[in-house]
């Protein structure tokens, strides 16, 4: 079954190939068949519950009950599914929101504890990169999640498809149906918030500005 | 504009998919050359990529999820129709209070004609007998006192819908109490408030004793208590948990308890129940582990 979370970890031409596959099954679960919306959940859990991880941290308590809600309002959103792009999209783009307005509600309530600064670097595993390597794009993962937390939502989501998830603009653009140059414009507002953030982390300023 | 289409934006998704022309290499080290964003998002997008997708215990929690989500589904359905239900009863409630009304005017009206027509008549004759006063007394206090005894058709029709018992509405406003309560004590439960999150349970059970949401809250309560270290609370939820779409997932917490409390004897016993009742249940293969291994 987890062979699934293969099929869908990349939203180009296997998501496209299980188009028609999800689009009939969609539209059962759309009209409520108890056995549909089973075997669409079914379907869809793999990719909601990477798509929850990869927003909220793989190690985070809620991932379980946020991975939940995704998958109700998923089911709840697909009467507005209008097949402009394929469901998987979709789908990823209702749990990207879900689990984004989780976070920020979080964050809203507590947000010193959310300062990518603070977060915890013990356990973090240091494989073949070395320690600081990982270290480093461990912050750097840890501040697009902050982020996410801050920006506006539109600027958010896009930053969440793009650099979470992997999509292109092009994706991005059919996935939230707005233009191309609407979403490169989010991307440049979202990468101009990062400067602030950038200058209270030393460390990963280093790493960033050492870059290439 | 098609989804092939590639804006330097993408040179970094198409590195961290693998699919980077010798020429996109370099145009790729030119970007992350001159902005700082792209290099972060370089970093923290490679990053995003070595998590690992899958962990152990996935595919249990999808199973959990699957039905849970699928229940939710069910009861999002049956709230439809609930209140498809109140609205048409609500409908008829006020199409027979407007035809109440209605008849009462109607009646009020005739009766009123009935005694007014032989007044007036009485009146032609008592202008020819002369006294007009006496038959026309009778005419007024015959309608005062028919005007005293049935309310106008306004007040009528709402004293009607005064006089219905509201039952329907009572049970809509329970159901939204339990489920704003369940939703809160979630809320809790998420945010580590557990003894809030257990307050607020137990009172689903004593607020909507058989709902949804309360047979939830015995499973809440359930594993939260196992949690706590308090297995025979633990134990007392799980088993009274009476719904049918979490029987294992209720049958499995009360393996648990009954191990936490050392009745081992009795955790075996439910195991095999567990195995006989759900054998293609997630919590099947752990239960047919757990009876294979030696007893502690």
């Amino acid at each position: 079954m987890l062979k699934l979370v293969e099929n869908v970890s990349r939203p180009g031409a296997s998501s496209e190939r299980r188009r028609d596959d999800l689009s009939a099954l969609a539209e059962a679960a759309r009209r409520c068949e108890p056995r549909a919306v089973r075997t669409f959940v079914t379907a869809i859990g793999p990719a909601v519950l990477r798509v929850v991880r990869r927003m909220v941290g793989p190690t985070h308590a809620d991932v379980e009950d946020l991975t939940q809600e995704a998958m109700i309002q998923i089911l709840a959103a697909l009467p507005r599914y209008r097949g402009e792009c394929s469901v998987l999209h979709f789908v990823y783009r209702i749990a990207v929101l879900a689990s984004m307005n989780a976070r920020r509600q979080y964050a809203a309530e507590k947000r010193s504890t959310l300062e990518y600064a603070d977060v915890e670097l013990d356990g973090v595993p240091a494989p073949e990169p070395g320690p600081e390597s990982t270290a480093a794009t461990h912050r750097a993962v840890n501040l697009v999640r902050a982020l996410l937390a801050t920006l506006p939502e539109p600027q958010a989501e896009a930053l969440a498809l793009h650099c979470v998830l992997g999509y292109t603009v092009a994706e991005i653009a059919q996935s939230t149906g707005v233009a191309a140059e609407t979403v490169r414009s989010r991307l440049r507002l979202a990468g101009q918030s990062l400067r602030p953030k950038l200058v209270d982390d030393r460390r990963l300023r280093e790493r960033i500005e050492g870059a290439p | 504009m098609t989804s092939n289409q590639r804006f330097p934006e993408d040179l970094i998704v198409c590195a961290r998919r693998g699919d980077l022309s010798a020429e996109e290499h370099k145009s790729l080290r030119v970007l992350l050359g001159n902005s700082e964003a792209a290099r972060l998002w370089y970093e923290a997008g490679m990053g995003f990529d070595a998590e690992s997708p899958v962990q152990p215990g996935d595919e249990e929690l999808l199973a959990r999820l699957a039905l849970r989500v699928g229940k939710a589904s069910n009861q999002r359905v049956s709230r439809a129709w609930w209140r498809i239900a109140l609205l048409a009863a609500a409908s008829l409630l006020v199409a027979t209070t407007a035809a109440a009304g209605g008849w009462f005017l109607l009646q009020r009206t005739n009766h009123s004609r009935s005694l007014a027509v032989p007044s007036e008549r009485e009146s032609a004759k008592s202008n020819l007998k002369g006294t007009p006063h006496s038959q026309l007394t009778v005419v007024e206090s015959c309608s005062a006192q028919l005007a005293g005894d049935v309310p106008p058709p306004a007040e009528s029709a709402s004293a009607v819908a005064r006089n219905v018992p509201p039952a329907a509405p009572t049970i809509a406003r329970r159901a939204e109490a339990a489920s704003e309560i369940f939703e809160r004590a979630n809320r809790a439960r998420r945010e580590g408030r557990t003894g809030e999150a257990m307050a607020l349970y137990e009172r689903l059970g004593s607020l909507a004793p058989g709902s949804v949401q309360a047979e939830q809250a015995d499973l809440a309560l359930g594993e939260l208590n196992l949690q706590k270290g308090t297995a025979d609370e633990a134990l007392r939820h799980f088993r009274r948990y009476r719904g049918q779409a979490m029987s294992a997932e209720a049958l499995w917490g009360e393996t648990r308890a009954l191990r936490q409390l050392g009745r081992l004897a009795e955790e075996r016993e439910a195991l095999g129940t567990l195995c006989r009742r759900f054998p293609s249940s997630p919590y099947a293969a752990h239960a047919r582990k757990r009876l294979g291994s030696p007893e502690e």
